[in-house]
């Protein structure tokens, strides 16, 4: 039984991990709380339904579609709403922009869908029984594609040129700037990739579950928590993080019921900012940084 | 309606307009005001207006629990601090069944009774909020006026230099969020008689975000901000329904128009309407650490 | 009145202050040079409880105050103005100054609703003084003027005048005469000698500038690489050969 519930908790986890590395790479290198990383991740899916379901072009070309308009999206954020926000301003302002964009976009897309659930997918799912434990085909899909997509953003930050420049970017921003690095390219890579991670999620659960307007914020939101459980300063524990906290949360509910896997999640993210505010793979930053 | 909006948006303006400090918990002190208070007249039959320090005292404690975080974590960090509290307590709310009643909520709310005298009519609530929210008008008012006030956003625009000046910030946040607290908890505990009915979807995140674009559009850092956000924010629906827009699309196109007022706001007026501190401050290069 | 027994504080791996000894007697103006990273900023953060000592101890006016809160020692009676300007930018210069004073009883908001002619009383003695001290630093015209909106080297007199405010006994200056003009550099040397002189004032400084130096200080200490080198009456220190070599770099 317990084997089901890991199984089940490390899939959903996934896709957490997938929402927390995006949210990491773009607060990382922009210093933005991208809470209307919710509103990508709502719009990709309604993408998808609305590429998938109202037109007949195919599955893989709706998903590319939907992929690229959802990036698109998360670029446009940044270059309308983050990157025009004077250097040195205080927090509080990016941090009540992204929320009031996530507001108008949610409600945009419910006012053109509908409040109500809507399902991508119906049908039964095939299944597959591995020892004990049954994984669906979608369940298969996700933890292929986390894996798949971690292992090539992991590959693209240690070698490629551009994983170079978003690491020293991150890594010191000023010395960065100072060195004639293109902040404004690790700004578009960041925001794009990170929408793109979003989306795939995005996608990916649409596919299980279906979709309503509000998906967004609750996957957001389990995001910034596997974030900060993981490490804020380290790309890979954002993702490690995810699963971890799927799996903790898939516990939880076999141990008690589902109605109590928020108030854990939430009450992990106090327990780490109190206590180990650099998350569990984060090393403490060296005093004179601070 | 609007009294209670004010004495919410006058309460987080001590904290947002004041300490610069962004809390997304503030619907928390608004809920339990309201379930304390809700819960005293029904469960004990007590007076509604006996059950007023219960709720004030039970926020004040609870504001000091949400106050420890703010004085070891900065900006971002606070930030998410106060929102695992907002969620944590609306998951206590909706899953502690044999208290709250969870997502049934509680009905039958009664009205404020005083001397025989019952508080029931839509214009004696508003005589009412009207009495409250004056005298949390007088405390902000007050607050402003005082070295305590002075020296909160003296804290708020550089906090080692105000501890180099012998200053406790710790006691000052601290201070402030009690008093936060308090004042919300009068506000929930209005509105419990007052529509009759809570659950736990009055206290939500949402609810906490309303009461931000309350303060970021009305104007932080002193009392008429909030004033005239209340008044605006509130004064949306009601143009809304004069246009007839149907119902259903309503709601969203709501949030739609308050979305784009908090972005256009902090864009083009960071200070609000009516506000002094204007919340895009550039800070020092060491308050930035 | 103060000093430092064998201070070390590591960052990491290296040693900003290195057993460091000093002391700084009552009544005098005194001065730690040294190049830049010699650690001088360190011990001013170490004096006013900022940072803690690895190791050492550090005692005023002979009581020990190692590791206390920064607000404790500053209630003790230790001032400190900052190298870069610091000030409360969005209050006025007057609010900057009415907040130095210490004990305020209208600091706790229970006593503006209960004991509201106290908090009265001193706010009235409180604005006399904060005048006093604006027409002291000759900024007597920017009482209503946000902080944030003065020139360079009047955030300096502003801060000087709040740091006055305070009635700390002990005055730590890091750099008071860097990126103001010589009038203005003048104008500070006056006052911080008429705080010695006419108000028994201490003053420690930090200080790049030699002629400062030579102008008003009765010690030096010169630092480098986190260790007190040399120190003495200005005039011998300044001879020195280790600090030619460490300025000018022969």
């Amino acid at each position: 039984m317990i084997w089901q519930y890991i199984v089940n908790g490390l899939c959903a986890g996934a896709l957490f991990g997938l929402t927390a590395l995006g949210l990491s790479l773009i607060y990382n290198v922009t210093n933005v709380f991208h809470f209307a990383h919710g509103a990508v991740y709502t719009s990709a899916a309604y993408l998808l339904f609305l590429f998938a379901c109202k037109t007949s072009i195919g599955a893989a070309p709706a998903t590319i579609l939907a992929l690229t308009l959802a990036i698109l999206l998360g670029v446009l954020m940044d270059r309308f709403f983050y990157a025009p926000l004077p250097a040195g301003v205080r927090r509080t302002v990016p941090i009540i922009t992204s929320f009031g964009i996530y507001i108008v976009i949610v409600n945009l897309i419910a006012l053109g869908f509908g409040n109500d659930t809507q399902i991508l997918h119906p049908g039964v799912e095939k299944t597959f029984e591995i020892g004990p434990v049954i994984v669906t085909r979608i369940q298969a899909i996700q933890a292929s594609v986390f894996a798949l997509l971690f292992l090539l953003t992991a590959l693209l930050l240690k070698f490629s040129r551009y994983g170079r420049l978003i690491r020293a970017v991150s890594d010191n921003r000023k010395l960065a700037e100072a060195l004639g690095l293109d902040i404004k390219k690790a700004r578009l890579l960041a925001f794009s990739y990170g929408s793109g991670l979003a989306a795939a999620a995005a996608c990916l659960s649409a596919l299980e579950t279906g979709m309503d307007p509000y998906m967004g914020l609750a996957a957001t939101l389990s995001a910034v928590v596997a974030m900060i459980f993981g490490g804020v300063r380290v790309f890979a524990a954002a993702a490690v993080g995810g699963v971890m906290l799927g799996v903790i949360q898939s516990l939880v509910t076999w141990q008690t019921s589902a109605r109590w896997q928020s108030a854990v999640t939430f009450a992990i993210l106090l327990v780490v900012l109190i206590f180990r505010p650099q998350g569990l793979f984060g090393a403490k930053k060296r005093l004179e940084e601070q | 309606m609007f009294e209670i909006y004010l004495m919410l948006g006058l309460s987080l303006n001590l904290l947002l307009g004041y300490l610069g400090l962004l809390s997304l918990a503030h619907a928390v002190f608004y809920g339990v005001g309201a379930y304390i208070s809700a819960l005293l007249m029904i469960r004990l039959g007590m007076n509604f207006f006996f059950t007023l320090p219960f709720s004030a005292l039970g926020c004040m404690v609870l504001a000091l629990i949400i106050a420890l975080p703010s004085l070891r974590l900065k900006d971002d960090y606070f930030m998410l601090a106060t929102l695992a509290f907002q969620s944590l307590v609306f998951s206590i709310f909706y899953n502690w069944t044999s208290v709250t009643r969870g997502p049934y909520g509680i009905t039958g709310i009664p009205s404020p009774q005083l001397f025989g005298y019952k508080v029931s009519e839509i214009w004696q609530f508003c005589v009412l909020g009207f009495i409250f929210s004056a005298a949390a008008i007088y405390v902000c008012k007050k607050i402003h006026a005082s070295p305590f006030g002075r020296t909160l956003k003296a804290i708020r625009d550089d906090e080692l230099l105000a501890v180099s000046l012998g200053k406790n910030a710790a006691k000052f946040k601290v201070s402030a969020f009690v008093i936060a607290g308090g004042i919300a908890a009068i506000a929930g505990a209005m509105i419990a008689p007052y529509i009759s009915y809570i659950d736990p979807t009055c206290f939500a995140l949402d609810e906490s975000f309303f009461i931000i674009t309350i303060i970021v559009i009305g104007g932080t850092g002193n009392l008429k901000g909030p004033v005239i956000g209340t008044f605006l924010i509130l004064l949306i629906p009601e143009i809304l329904r004069f246009l007839s827009i149907p119902d259903a699309a309503a709601a969203n196109i709501r949030q739609i128009i308050y979305g784009l007022l908090l972005i256009l706001m902090l864009r083009l007026r960071p200070q609000g309407i009516l506000g002094e501190y204007g919340l895009n401050k550039i800070l020092s290069p060491y308050a930035q650490t | 009145m103060l000093r430092l027994d064998h201070v070390t504080k590591h960052f990491g791996g290296v040693k900003a202050v290195d057993d460091v000894s000093l002391c700084f007697k009552e009544r005098e103006i005194s001065a730690i040079i040294g190049p830049n990273g010699a650690g001088k900023t360190t011990i001013f953060n170490l004096i006013n409880g900022f940072l803690r000592p690895d190791s050492g101890e550090i005692l005023f006016k002979t009581k020990p105050i190692t590791g206390l809160p920064p607000r404790r020692i500053a209630s003790c009676g230790m001032g400190r103005m900052f190298q870069d300007n610091r000030n409360f930018g969005t209050l006025t210069c007057l609010e900057n100054i009415l907040l130095a004073k210490k004990g305020n009883p209208g600091e706790n908001p229970l006593n503006s609703f209960f004991a509201p002619g106290k908090v009265r009383r001193f706010e009235n003695s409180n604005l006399k003084d904060a005048r006093k001290w604006l027409d002291f630093v000759d900024l007597p015209n920017m009482e209503n003027v946000p902080a944030g909106n003065l020139s360079y080297g009047q955030q300096k007199l502003l801060a000087f005048a709040r740091l006055m405010a305070a009635e700390p006994e002990f005055l730590l200056l890091d750099e008071p005469s860097a990126g103001v003009n010589p009038t203005m550099i003048g104008h500070i040397l006056n006052l911080i000698k008429r705080i010695v002189n006419d108000e028994g004032k201490t003053v420690v400084l930090i200080e790049h500038d030699m002629s400062v130096i030579l102008k008003v200080t009765d010690l030096v200490y010169f630092m480098d690489d986190g260790r007190v080198r040399t120190f003495g009456t200005p005039e011998d220190v300044l001879a020195d050969k280790r600090v030619h070599e460490a300025y000018l770099g022969i």
